[in-house]
This record gives C-alpha cells, structure tokens and sequence, in this order.
C-alpha cells in the first residue's frame, strides 16, 4: 500500500493518530485527486455501511434448531455417559427419537407455507452459481426487495381506470380494466400480475407491472406506480425486452420526479438513454426528459 | 449477571461447563440469522441454508469442549465457513437463485433510490475476486472484526485489513461515476 492508500485505510477504520490526521489533511489540500478519492471512498463507505443485505430468515425453523440442540444439550446433561457418547444409553436414544421427531417435524414444516423475518437485502438478480472446490466462499446474489412477488393487498379498492398509456399491451390490459365493472378491476390486474410473476412469464408481467404503474400513477399513487415500473424494469430485463425496459426505466422516472425526487429520475434517465444508446434504440423522448429536469 | 449482560464467552462457558440452557438459547438467538443469512449468503439456496445451519449449530455445540479462549464469533463462523465450503465442495450442481428468497408479502421499505444504489452495489461486490469480497461480506454484512475475520480465514489481521481496503478500492473504481454523482 502506497502512503495515501495507509492513511486512507486507516481514516476509514478509524484508527489514525492526531499525527496521521493533519497528514491526511495536508495530503487532501496539496492533492485535488487525493481529496476526490478520500472523498468518493468516504461515500462508499456509507453505502457499504447501510447495505446489509436482507434475507427471509424462516423464523420457525431457527427456533426448531434452537429447540433441537436445546434438547441435545438437555438430554447429555442427564446422561452420565457425557453428551450421545454412545446409543446404548436410554437417554442416547431417547434423544435420538425426539431429534428424529423434530426433524421428521421440520421436513413436514418446511414444505408447508412459514411466515420469514426478514434480517437483511441483498439486490441482484437471478442467477445460477456454480461451485467446484472453492477456497473461498462465493457470494451469490439475491433477490431484491423490489422484486418481491406483490401480494394481493397491494390492490387498493378502485371502481375505475381510465386514464391509460397507448402501448399494445397496455391496451389490452387497460381494456380488461375499463370493461370489468362488478370486481375490483384494478384487484383482478395485481392478481393478474402475482399470477404472472409466480409463473414465471416475464413478458406478460412486464406489461401488466407497466400497465399497473401507468394506472397507480392516473390515481396519483406514485409510490405504488414507481413500485410497479420499477418491476416492469426487472421483468423487462429477464426476458430482454429492452425497448419495454427502457420505457419503464422513463416511466419510473417521471413518476420519481413527480414524487420530488429529481436525483433519482436523473440516474433512472441516465440508465434508460444509456441503455437506448447501447442498443441503438431511439431515446429522444427521455433525454428530453433529462433536459427538462435541469 | 443476567446472561442477556454476558459477553458471548461468558456464556459459552455456562453451555460448555454447566450446560446452561438459558446461556445457550441467549447465545444462540445473538447468532441465528446472522449465521443463517451467512450460509444462505454462501450457499445462494434455503435448502442448503438450513442443511448447512443445523450442521453449524450441532458443531458448535459437539464441538464446544475444543473451545478454550479467543472470540467465540470468530470460532463459530469458522465452523460456518467450514461447513459451507463443505456444502459447496459435495453440491456438484449448479443453484438456482430465484425470488422464493424473499418473502413474497414483504413491503418495502427503502425507496427506488436506495434500491437503485444498492443494487449497484452488490453488482460491484460481485464482481470483486473471491478472496476479496468474502473478506468485505464478513466485515459489513457479518459485522466482524478485523481479528475476527483473519481467525476465520485464517490469514492475519493486518492481511485482512489490506484485503477490505483493496476490495473498497476495486468498489471504488467501479462505482465511480455513481459516487461522483452522489459527492
């Protein structure tokens, strides 16, 4: 490590001398790189900080855990033996069958629906990992909050939606919205959506995820609206449909600046032009958008 | 003292010498998803995840009279790691990582923006060599110390130290127009 990365290092650990942090100081005056660099490492390190990924713990089955060395613990204690030092003590076997239960219990439990905690989040997407004789532990990405099946109480009771955007699909669907007058229509579209997303038919959920941000941003529910482009986004990447991704990035965005926030729009415009640029798609519309921002 | 005022080899101890129920299901709840979202981390499925956790959990508890002093964090993930480097030598096949792992009711609760930040982000860490980004996960997500990182993995402290910098700096580079436009 050069002197700039020691003093660097060390500032972000915290463990500079009063000596070392006039240095540093005086190394970020004399050097605009230096200071740009400390600068950008110190925003990373933010970022790094609030970034513990979030993963649906099964709360069930930790307990169940928990309850089985418990009873491991528990039946060692009485065994004079030392704990399953060998299985012709009682205790041995008695604690041998209440793991089988337990476990027999686990298998049962873990094919039926559990309710998760969620401890930390981890963005990414799918992907498959493959693994051979590894000497460190390869980290694999998961699924992003945003990515999220919906569930149904998302669906906030409407009678009408009619404001649509003109897109092929979207027509359809705002048809289906506009035509169905008994049901919730806009219930029966998330439904249609949650259907969509579990079966794992990417093109179809990403126009009914476009449609949907399209009719929650008509009834002024950005935060919805900007939930759903921003799955219409991930849908739209999974089954490459880039011209829809594009669209939806755009349409995230208007709805972000909507909602004030006008650096998100920028990075979502930013992401869609360089996208369209990238592929040769026409993105006119959304660079305007990014003009008229600033 | 009450074992929730216990440091962790305080109460290790009570499991290790007196079999203290109490003092292991303290332990166990400081540790559980930590571990569990470690090995999940490691492993990319909950079914290995949980297969893998029940064989950390039953270790570090076979295993208890092998532990004399140091930091029980730093023992327990090197049996996690252990496990899970185990786990992914006998796995011949690939792992599908799909949405089943996160809840399919969970709100959100941070905005697109963060969102947005941090997906860039574990893009970067992913792209990080191995040694590099295991170093990096165990010191933000695990939220170890730098000796108990080096315990695990067995290399030093100061060598731990160097590999998160390099890691930040090779995150750095990647992320660079995302931090110039966060400045």
């Amino acid at each position: 490590m050069t002197n700039d990365d020691a003093l660097l290092a060390g500032f972000l650990d915290r463990s500079l001398s009063e000596d070392q942090l006039l240095e540093l100081e005086a190394r970020k005056a004399a050097s605009p790189e230096f200071a740009h660099q400390f600068s950008n490492m110190l925003t990373l390190e933010t970022m790094l900080a609030s970034a513990t990924p979030k993963v649906a713990v099964p709360a069930h089955f930790l307990a169940t855990v928990e309850n089985a060395v418990a009873a491991k613990m528990l039946v060692g204690g009485a065994s004079a033996g030392g704990l399953f030092s060998g299985l012709s003590s009682m205790w041995a076997w008695l604690g041998g069958a209440a793991l089988v239960v337990v476990t027999a219990g686990s298998i049962y439990y873990f094919n039926q629906p559990q309710p998760v905690i969620v401890v930390t989040a981890l963005p990414g997407v799918s992907k498959t990992a493959t693994a051979a004789e590894p000497q460190s532990i390869p980290s694999l990405p998961l699924t992003p909050t945003a990515e999220a099946t919906v569930n149904t109480r998302d669906a906030a009771p409407t009678k009408s939606a009619d404001d649509s955007k003109s897109n092929d699909g979207n027509q359809v669907r705002q048809d289906n919205l506009k035509s169905d007058g008994g049901l919730d229509a806009l219930a029966i579209t998330v439904g249609e959506y949650n259907s969509y997303a579990d079966e794992n038919d990417q093109v179809k959920a990403t126009i009914t995820a476009f449609t949907l941000g399209t009719t929650y941003r008509s009834k002024g529910d950005l935060g919805r609206s900007e939930d759903y482009f921003a799955k219409a986004v991930m849908h739209a990447r999974k089954a490459k449909l880039v011209k829809e991704e594009i669209n939806a990035l755009g349409e995230q965005a208007v709805t972000a600046a909507s909602r004030g926030n006008e650096t998100l729009a920028r990075l979502l415009l930013n992401q869609a032009i360089s996208r369209g640029s990238s592929t040769g798609i026409d993105v006119s519309v959304w660079t305007q958008k990014l003009k008229d921002l600033r | 003292m009450t074992h929730t005022l216990m440091t962790d080899e305080e109460l290790f101890a009570l499991v290790r010498d007196n079999r203290d129920e109490q003092a292991f299901r303290t332990l166990f709840r400081r540790y559980d998803k930590r571990v569990y979202a470690y090995c999940l981390r490691a492993l990319g499925s909950h079914e290995d995840a949980q297969d893998t956790f029940q064989t950390v959990s039953m270790t570090v508890f076979d295993k208890r009279q092998s532990f004399s002093d140091g930091s029980f964090a730093a023992w327990m993930f090197t049996i996690a790691r252990n496990s899970c480097l185990k786990a992914l030598r006998n796995r011949r096949h690939t792992t599908e990582i799909n949405e089943e792992l996160m809840p399919p009711d969970e709100e959100d609760s941070y905005t697109r923006h963060d969102f947005l930040l941090r997906k860039a982000l574990h893009d970067a860490i992913e792209k990080l060599p191995a040694e590099f980004r295991e170093v990096l996960e165990m010191k933000y997500f695990d939220d170890l110390p730098y000796e108990d990182i080096a315990h695990a993995l067995s290399i030093t402290v100061s060598l731990a130290k160097v590999r998160v910098f390099r890691a930040k700096k090779m995150m750095q580079l990647t992320l660079s127009p995302i931090l110039d436009e966060l400045r």
